[in-house]
């Protein structure tokens, strides 16, 4: 047996000799077990679709982060005594004369810390197998993950505790100052981060957030060898504490070895974290870590470098969430996930000013310039305002004015730029949807949609409640087309459309189109453009000519259902059988089935068009949607008409009146532009519906579960300690 | 000198002749200091992105979230237990209890005296609170000394608490860290203890009361409560007894049963004492911030005033809603403090009951995930959940003999009781659930003035108060489970037609834009329902005029032709944006704060016309920007002297009879009022300004309260640095070099 592992052994039985040894592990595994009783009765009443591993043990208050956020207290009273109690009682002379090598008196209490720690995760595996009893398909990888990550941190924590440990003879002292540093490790990711280098340092030496990556089910070989690295420092520090002691070096030699052991750990930690030499797992069933299959396959086509360069106007009121150090934030929410498919990324962010929509900031300073303000912002923030861009500069990037002077990313890539956008709702910063569909763009381009106007149709790119603004043209919508792969344009039809044009659309014109326009229009058509067509009871004479160009005719009149609840104009249609093969059906998450259609009119078919057409829309048997196709010149076209305009309009959108009613409004949009271009966009970054969504223990039947863990278990831990302890003390 | 403070003084310098004071002493300061300095950082960040304004007393010190004091709180459960280890386990480690308890002095005394050591080490820490709050003075105007006192006062009385407890777990063993992690461990079972005997309302009061969760919170808030201070002081008399028992049972020959039976005694003395202690009719209560932040608002006081003798609530809870969960009986305790607490501080003749019952309800996640299950079966399961006897459940026939729910569509509701009457104050779907104080208050005034009833008239195509679609006004008038919904303001709401009279108990008339003009029969009875000196709002719009007309001219009212156009870039041209009339201000209508310049957003209005010759007085309400508005009609009229809305009023035999009359019915449908396509607007303060106008001032009941004086912080971001060098640096190596060199001193002797 080697010298370290006795020494180990002697350190584990005078442990489980002291009461403490005893006392806190009751103490841990009752905190845990009632994070995990409340758990167990929480999950017996949910009624939501959330995976249960996930609301069991990946949670904010889930049991592996009650446990995580213990340590924080346990380690210290565990491990303060370690060296403190030899140096107080003087028996640390004995020890560091004895022929044992310093290393493995140190490495061999370590490792009786680390054993300690064993037993408690034999009781958190413990919880994990009761939960895989109690819930079908636990997802075990997610909740082992966890514990590993807890298992590490405890590690890390117990080589900081160690090194306290041997630099006074006060247990408690030892105690507060472990408690002291580790708060220091939980805050140091903060400091610095207006200096370049020292703010990487920082950010890696910090202990915040990385066991919750494990606790979330994504081991990175990063966080594992962060981890490793802290251990070994602190182990390092121990040991030139302890042969100071028994050395005669200069204080010099001392404190350049201290240098070095930092040095090379930092060093160590700094080739460790480069994104190309990082390994990931993700140990989640259904890869929830992961970009979802939609973004892998977009991420497939960037090869090579690629660029993220974040403009924040800094008199924009949530210009606070890009203050330095939002790279570090933005990279764990949501860059990491692309970095780890192409790690040949650059991030790099402008501060610019422009007047923006945050209308306290100008009650607040009246009479002051834009550039004033973003002077004080750099002067409040420590922020260097001569690196701050004018609106002008700014402009070269991206259209100020089409982007109302919001906060946005520019990406770029082999010469190719797309925007991805900041959104005026709570989540503020873009997630999965929209990134992907920029980095799409960048390597597909986007789809062109333009809006025909002049003839009183309702319009893309303008307010008011007819219109489709919210849903089509409105920048700070995460949820506008135009954030989902979409430019959006309006024209009118008294010249030839554009060529680049994709997808053309007539939001129910009131007034006929002229003659020159539908000459245009039947141009486009039969270029084999994609056109939309949206009718109104009020644009039946106007859309008359274009649908029967197209093989389809608007009834006249409109549709009405008689309910108590409605005006009777206010229609309810399903997706039809047929459409579900064009990809016409409900999103997965959609509550309910019907789309709600303020003053519709029914459409059908004249039966002597040049496109099969498709029913995709329908109320019974009133048709309510067609979607077209053909072959023109070897290509595909597609033309989508509906029978209603304003369900889309803005005005609908926003009013609770109408909330819950449509259910399938958002399959119904993504549907026909789905339909239209051919599959490009909107991107589907769905993830599959969790399958451990079900738990056969009962709420009354916890009661079990809790005597078992507020009574057997600690209570034969207490009778054992009490009953090792009394032999101990009768010998 | 007695011999208690002799034995403080010298447990204190065996305290201070240790490391661990200081060094607890100087971490306290130092993540106080943290908190502090952040707090700083954020209110001046958060004032010049102009989201201040708000008490810079409560901002930095008072904060319920991440406030000094409650930071400095969350860390006394820390501190507490490692400077109380040693206080008796060290003397009975190496002995030395014995010669204590041997010596002359009492038991009494040496108990106290340790403990007086460690209260006076404490005032250290309030100490220094005391300093930062001297230091925040001198960078804000009138800040809220009071308020910040409170908080101090939270904190010391939560140390004491802590200080006792830890003194009986320090006489319980002689390893103080066991007596340490022992202290965690009770001080831990105190905060949760609360949760416990759920089933038994008596054993789960008095659970509730021992619980110290929450306790110093509302004092941090800055109410300080008699049953608060006294639980406060009954914890540390109780384990300063325990403490006493402990060691007298040491030096006594007392059997077992006496020794327990003396303990079982104190501890059941202590809860009888605090159970009486928080009868609501004993408890007296001070809000010591400045601007009452935690008393009922003026307006809420005005009514409870008039609410004298008992009062009661009941409360109906279906179990088969989803919300159920929040009635069950353990939680009705902390309830109650968010609540009803306030109105019972006002008049403690209070009682409330709860009764679970089930009926049908809308849950669709429960019926999906229990498909085919009978209601019954729902509500049995329910009960056996939540070990609730199921007899006491009553059926829908039970519930329905007693109170008609199903207008409220079984949702679950308070029902207030007072002097008889009766009214349902009901709960919504927010996050919030729960009726809050404007609720109550408006429910306690229905029950002393009644509601007004507000009428929509149908028949020639108006806007809906309940038919849900694009134009109609149903989610901002009817729908009970909103909060902002007029009807949970004070308002009834019900649709009529004008064949017959309009029936006496409507006080306020709506025509909501007809389409078709109204006959003979129905003017005849419009007229006589304002001859009777009842309130009437017409909203008018393009394409009303004809139907309104002949009823504003006799108000010396004329709806223009055609409508008003604002030409915008962004915005169709009919969208107008309007905004308050200055004269309307002395009546009401105006927005508060911030959005006093937001617009109210109308699209579609048509303007409004005084002829001169009306008996009314008529005042403008709602203006247009007169030099980018133009009026489209055939006429091609100028806009002189028209408004987009007006107040009308006159006096007749001492009565006054009011109108509101606007030119637009869209401004209140949920499609315009709640759009998110530009900023916010100030539409639900106009509607909110004319119910008040109508109702003569009765609805909806005001709740504004007083504005903070603390309200301006002097101090820039980069100014926290400083304090950040004194905080962090000055002071903490201040204490650790005397610390350290008394130490010294003290080793060299």
């Amino acid at each position: 047996m080697s010298p370290a592992l006795r020494i180990a052994l002697g350190e584990l039985r005078s442990l489980f000799y002291s009461p403490i040894a005893w006392l806190l592990l009751i103490v841990m595994i009752v905190q845990t077990s009632m994070s995990f009783i409340q758990r167990l009765e929480a999950l017996a009443r949910y009624l939501g679709d959330a995976s249960y591993t996930v609301i069991m043990f990946a949670q904010f208050f889930g049991v592996t982060n009650t446990l995580q956020n213990n340590l924080f207290l346990y380690v210290p009273l565990l491990t303060m005594g370690l060296i403190a109690r030899e140096v107080h009682s003087g028996s640390i002379k004995l020890l560091l004369s004895s022929p044992v090598d310093l290393g493995q008196i140190v490495f061999g209490k370590y490792l009786a810390v680390m054993a300690y720690f064993l037993l408690m995760m034999v009781f958190m595996l413990g919880l994990v197998i009761a939960s895989g009893v109690f819930i079908d398909h636990l997802d075990y990888g997610l909740a082992l993950a966890g514990v590993l990550g807890v298992y590490l941190l405890a590690c890390a924590y117990a080589a900081v505790g160690l090194l306290m440990s041997s630099l006074t003879s006060h247990q408690i002292v030892a105690a507060l100052g472990t408690l002291a540093v580790l708060t220091v490790f939980s805050f140091i990711g903060s400091w610095g981060q207006r200096v370049p280098v020292l703010d990487d340092i920082t950010y890696w030496l910090s202990v915040a957030g990385r066991a919750d990556m494990f606790r979330q089910g994504l081991i990175s070989s990063k966080d594992v060898f962060y981890f490793v690295a802290i251990a070994a420092l602190f182990l390092a520090l121990t040991y030139l504490k302890l042969s100071a002691r028994r050395s005669f070096e200069s204080r010099t030699v001392r404190a350049a070895k201290t240098a070095g052991a930092i040095g090379a750990v930092v060093a160590f930690g700094a080739v460790t974290s480069l994104p190309a030499l990082t390994f990931y797992k993700d140990a989640t069933r259904d890869k929830r870590m992961t970009l979802s299959k939609g973004s892998q396959a977009v991420m497939a086509e960037v090869q090579g470098p690629w660029r993220v360069t974040a403009y924040a106007n800094v008199l924009d009121n949530n210009s606070w969430s890009f203050l330095p150090g939002f790279e570090k934030r933005m990279s764990r929410s949501l860059f990491d996930q692309y970095l780890r498919v192409n790690p040949d990324m650059t991030i790099d962010s402008v501060h610019y000013y422009a007047l923006s929509a945050n209308s306290r900031l100008y009650d607040r300073n009246p009479g002051k310039s834009n550039a004033e303000l973003a002077y004080l912002y750099a002067y409040q923030n420590r922020m260097d305002f001569d690196a701050f861009v004018s609106p002008e500069e700014a402009a070269a990037a991206f259209d100020l004015d089409a982007e109302e002077s919001r906060s946005l990313y520019v990406l770029s890539h082999d010469g190719n730029t797309a925007l991805v956008r900041t959104f005026a709702d709570g989540i503020y910063q873009p997630q999965e949807l929209t990134f992907s569909t920029g980095l799409k763009r960048l390597t597909q381009g986007p789809q062109t949609v333009a809006y025909v106007t002049g003839q009183g149709e309702r319009r893309a790119r303008m307010r008011g409640g007819a219109n489709h603004f919210r849903n089509m043209g409105q920048v700070s919508r995460r949820f506008a087309l135009v954030n989902l792969g979409f430019d959006i344009e309006e024209l009118a039809l008294d010249r030839p459309v554009p060529e680049h044009v994709d997808i053309l659309v007539l939001a129910a014109p009131l007034a006929s189109y002229s003659d020159a326009a539908l000459g245009h229009l039947r141009d486009y058509v039969a270029g084999g453009g994609g056109l939309l067509v949206y009718t109104e009871p009020a644009s039946y004479e106007a859309l008359a000519p274009v649908l029967s160009d197209l093989g389809l005719a608007q009834l006249a009149g409109q549709l009405v259902q008689s309910n108590d609840d409605f005006p009777e104009d206010l229609v309810f249609a399903r997706f039809t059988a047929e459409g579900a093969a064009l990809g016409f059906a409900p999103l997965a998450g959609a509550e309910g089935d019907t789309v709600a259609l303020p003053g519709a009119a029914a459409l059908q078919q004249t039966g002597q068009g040049p496109f099969t057409a498709t029913s995709v829309l329908a109320i019974d048997r009133a048709a309510l949607g067609f979607a077209l196709e053909r072959d023109v010149g070897g290509r595909n076209q597609r033309v989508a008409v509906l029978g209603d305009a304003d369900f889309l309009s803005s005005a609908v959108e926003d009013s609770q009146d109408l909330q819950g009613l449509s259910a399938i409004k958002g399959s119904l949009l993504f549907a026909t532009f789905r339909w239209l271009s051919h599959g490009a966009y909107p991107i589907d970054t769905s993830r599959p519906v969790p399958i451990d969504r079900t738990m056969h223990l009962e709420l009354r039947q916890v009661d079990y579960v809790k005597i078992v863990l507020y009574g057997v278990i600690p209570g034969a831990l207490f009778l054992s300690g009490a009953g090792l302890i009394a032999s101990r003390r009768r010998h | 000198m007695n011999a208690t403070v002799r034995i403080a003084l010298s447990e204190l310098k065996s305290l201070f002749y240790s490391p661990i004071a200081w060094l607890l002493l100087i971490i306290f300061i130092v993540l106080t200091s943290i908190s502090y300095t952040d707090r700083l950082a954020n209110v001046s960040v958060l004032q010049f992105l102009g989201q201040g304004g708000g008490s810079v007393t409560f901002g930095v010190l008072n904060n319920n979230l991440s406030g000094v004091f409650v930071t400095a709180q969350r860390n006394l459960f820390y501190y507490v237990p490692l400077l109380t280890m040693g206080l008796i386990a060290r003397e009975l480690h190496s002995g030395s209890i014995k010669l204590l308890l041997s010596s002359p002095v009492s038991l009494t005394q040496i108990v106290l005296g340790k403990y007086l050591a460690v209260a006076g080490y404490f005032l250290l820490f309030v100490g220094f609170l005391l300093a930062l709050t001297a230091t925040t003075g001198l960078f804000v105007d009138h800040l809220d000394f009071a308020l910040a006192l409170s908080g101090m006062l939270a904190i010391y009385l939560l140390a004491l608490a802590y200080a006792a407890v830890g003194l009986f777990m320090s006489s319980l063993t002689q390893h103080q860290v066991v007596a340490a992690i022992s202290t965690f461990a009770l001080l831990a079972v105190l905060t949760f203890i609360g949760q416990v005997g759920q089933r038994i309302p008596l054993v789960n009061d008095i659970a509730y009361w021992l619980s110290i969760a929450g306790r110093a919170h509302y004092m941090i808030l800055g109410l300080v409560t008699s049953k608060d201070v006294a639980y406060f002081l009954a914890i540390i008399t109780l384990f300063l007894s325990l403490t006493y028992l402990k060691l007298a049972a040491g030096r006594s020959f007392d059997s077992r049963a006496l020794r327990y039976g003396r303990m079982a005694g104190v501890a059941a003395a202590v809860i009888v004492f605090g159970v009486v202690t928080s009868l609501p009719a004993l408890t007296t209560f001070k809000d010591m911030s400045r601007t009452k932040r935690n008393s009922l608002s003026p307006g809420s006081q005005a009514v409870m005033e008039r609410i004298t003798g008992p009062w009661s609530a009941t409360v109906y809870a279906n179990v088969l809603h989803g919300e159920a969960t929040r009635y069950l009986p353990r939680l009705r305790n902390w309830s109650f403090r968010t609540t009803f607490e306030r109105f019972v501080f006002a008049n403690p003749h209070f009682e409330v009951d709860y009764v679970f019952y089930w009926a049908p309800t809308e849950n669709e996640r429960l019926y999906a995930r229990n498909p085919g299950k009978s209601d019954e079966e729902l509500a049995r399961e329910f009960a056996e959940q939540n070990r609730l006897p199921l007899e006491n459940f009553l059926t829908r026939e039970e519930v329905d003999a007693i109170i008609d729910l199903a207008p409220e569509l079984y949702r679950p509701v308070y029902v207030l009781h007072w002097g008889g009457r009766s009214i349902v104050v009901r709960t919504f779907d927010d996050r919030f659930h729960r009726p809050s104080e404007r609720d109550f208050s408006t429910g306690f005034k229905r029950l002393l003035d009644g509601g007004q009833t507000i009428a929509y008239v149908t028949g020639q195509g108006e806007r809906s108060a309940f038919r849900r679609g694009p134009e109609s006004h149903q989610a901002i008038m009817s729908v009970v489970s909103s909060r902002r919904a007029v009807v949970n303001l004070g308002f009834d709401i019900v649709e009529l037609t004008l064949d017959k009279p309009v029936p006496d108990h409507v006080g306020i008339l709506v025509l909501a834009a007809p389409k078709q003009p109204y006959s003979e029969t129905a003017l005849a009875n419009l007229r006589r329902y304002i001859d009777a000196g009842r309130s009437l709002m017409i909203l008018g719009e393009p394409g009303s005029q004809q139907a309104l007309n002949p009823i504003l001219s006799e108000f010396g009212l004329t709806l223009l032709e055609g409508q008003v156009i604002q030409p915008r870039e962004d915005y169709p041209e009919e969208t107008v944006f309007a905004e308050f009339a200055p004269e309307g201000a002395t009546l009401g209508f105006s927005a508060p704060g911030a959005l006093a310049r937001s617009p109210v957003v109308t699209p579609g209005v048509t303007a409004l016309r005084p002829s001169g010759a009306g008996v009314f007085d008529a005042t403008p309400i709602l203006a247009f920007d007169p030099t980018r508005a133009s009026l489209r009609s055939e006429g091609g009229e100028a806009l002189d002297g028209a408004a987009l809305g007006f107040a009308l009023e006159r006096e007749i035999d001492g009565a006054a009879r009011r109108l509101v009359v606007l030119g637009d019915a869209d401004f209140m449908t949920s499609g315009v009022m709640d759009s998110q396509e530009s900023g916010r607007n100030a539409n639900s303060f106009l509607l909110t300004s004319a119910l008040r106008w109508l109702s003569h001032g009765e609805y909806p009941i005001d709740m504004s309260r007083p504005a903070p004086l603390d309200n301006r912080l002097d101090l820039e971001l980069h100014q926290v640095d400083y304090f950040k060098i004194v905080l962090y640096g000055v002071v903490p190596g201040t204490v650790f070099l005397t610390g350290a060199g008394l130490l010294a001193y003290r080793r060299r002797r």
